[in-house]
């Protein structure tokens, strides 16, 4: 999804019109096909975890993988271990592993709540160890989790006329770990109105605005980026504020990235440069994922 | 009792051990394990039967803010302490790999009474 950012936000938003504009899988009988798909990110894979979550809701009935001889054996296996396949109604696909990657990645089976349970972030971090190995920074990561996953249940979903097809304060929650790389990657994902959107209730909004020079019109990209900014440079905040430097307080003690994706926009920082780059898009996420990677 | 004077010994609470491990977000409806849950059930209890209670961050697999602003900051505005009292009452240890928390409690409280 780095790679691939408009595409990806594009194939989500084509799938979101078919399924509830367009009610596409309601009129006709419908597998999930992905075959033509060659790489998934596990960033990506949770979206498409909780898209598939929410479209079976939407639905009332759980929908197959179909031609899963066709696909990529990396994509199989990565959506295998996800946990893709127990949500579907093809539970036993993947389960043979005939990766020819040698399992470079591995990634560890999707959570979803909608309660602050941070007892499900200590299981990830239990499964992230299986597969990584002793964590050196586990209390920095279940911080930054739990901490995200707090801002999801209380400022996420707070449009209340706007559909969003979970319940109130759903999130969704990976882990993933690159053994050639040695990069640890935890990630966090919500199907609500994005953090640019919930910045004026938190009351910063003047504040960026003055950072930015913003005007009456917004950019998502430059508002998460000021967000982040303004959480660091703010840290005897009052309790809203520490939600952020929380976050990215493991970027203070490990090599990585800290990135968030939401709404149109997107922002990255790198604990080598200390320096966030933000970037705008012409199509949201439909919700925002926030997303660790650091060197083990 | 020793010469008819109850001796209020100094209780150690252990939080992974006594409370949870994975400790949760603010208040009990986000939650278990919550920071109110833990002033609460376990805190103001404490501080009820002992004059000071060592309290050991050590175990947990860390501390969301929220939870340490709600049961520190919490008991702060709770039993309207000053910092000193709160220092008398409270003794916070932790390895250096938990010390961070320390800070962070402590920038609650001193937030918390200067408010």
């Amino acid at each position: 999804m780095k790679r691939n950012h408009d595409e990806v936000v594009a194939f989500f938003s084509r799938l979101r019109q078919l399924s509830y504009n367009e009610d596409a899988f309601s009129k006709r009988r419908c597998g999930i096909d992905f075959s033509a798909l060659k790489r998934i990110s596990p960033g990506a894979a949770l979206m498409l975890a909780a898209e598939l979550y929410r479209l079976q809701k939407f639905l009332g009935r759980k929908l197959k993988a179909v031609r899963q001889h066709e696909w990529d054996q990396s994509v199989l296996r990565i959506l295998h271990e996800l946990g893709l396949f127990d949500l579907l109604e093809t539970p036993n696909i993947g389960r043979e592993d005939q990766s020819d990657d040698n399992g470079r990645v591995s990634i560890t089976k999707f959570m979803v709540g909608s309660m602050v349970t941070a007892d499900k972030c200590g299981v990830l971090l239990d499964s992230l160890s299986d597969i990584a190995g002793a964590i050196h920074a586990d209390n920095f990561i279940y911080d930054g989790l739990t901490e995200a996953i707090k801002n999801t249940v209380h400022h996420a979903y707070s449009e209340p006329d706007q559909w969003f097809g979970v319940p109130q304060g759903t999130w969704f929650m990976t882990g993933s770990y690159d053994r050639v790389d040695k990069r640890l990657t935890a990630a966090v994902f919500d199907l609500g109105v994005g953090i640019p959107h919930t910045l004026p209730r938190s009351g910063i909004l003047e504040h960026l605005r003055q950072i930015l020079s913003l005007g009456l019109g917004s950019d998502d990209g430059k508002m998460i980026a000021a967000a982040m900014e303004y959480g660091r440079s703010r840290i005897m905040l009052r309790e809203r504020g520490r939600g952020l430097p929380v976050i990215m307080r493991l970027l203070d003690h490990h090599q990585g990235y800290l990135r968030i994706v939401s709404g149109k926009g997107e922002a990255t920082y790198d604990s080598l440069t200390k320096q966030i780059k933000e970037t705008s898009h012409a199509e949201s996420v439909g919700g925002t994922l926030i997303e660790w990677s650091i060197k083990q | 009792m020793i010469g008819g004077m109850k001796i209020m010994a100094e209780k150690i609470i252990n939080i992974a051990a006594d409370f949870s491990r994975t400790p949760g977000g603010r208040y009990r409806t986000d939650g278990p394990a919550s920071g109110e849950e833990f002033r609460e059930s376990v805190l103001i209890p404490a501080l009820e039967e002992n004059n000071s209670i060592v309290i050991e961050l050590d175990g947990t697999r860390g501390y969301p803010s929220s939870f340490l602003e709600e049961a520190f900051g919490g008991l702060v505005r709770r039993l309207h302490l000053s910092p000193a009292e709160f220092a008398q009452k409270i003794k916070i240890k932790a390895s250096s790999a938990f010390n961070i928390y320390v800070q962070d409690i402590q920038a609650y409280v001193d937030q918390t009474t200067h408010a």
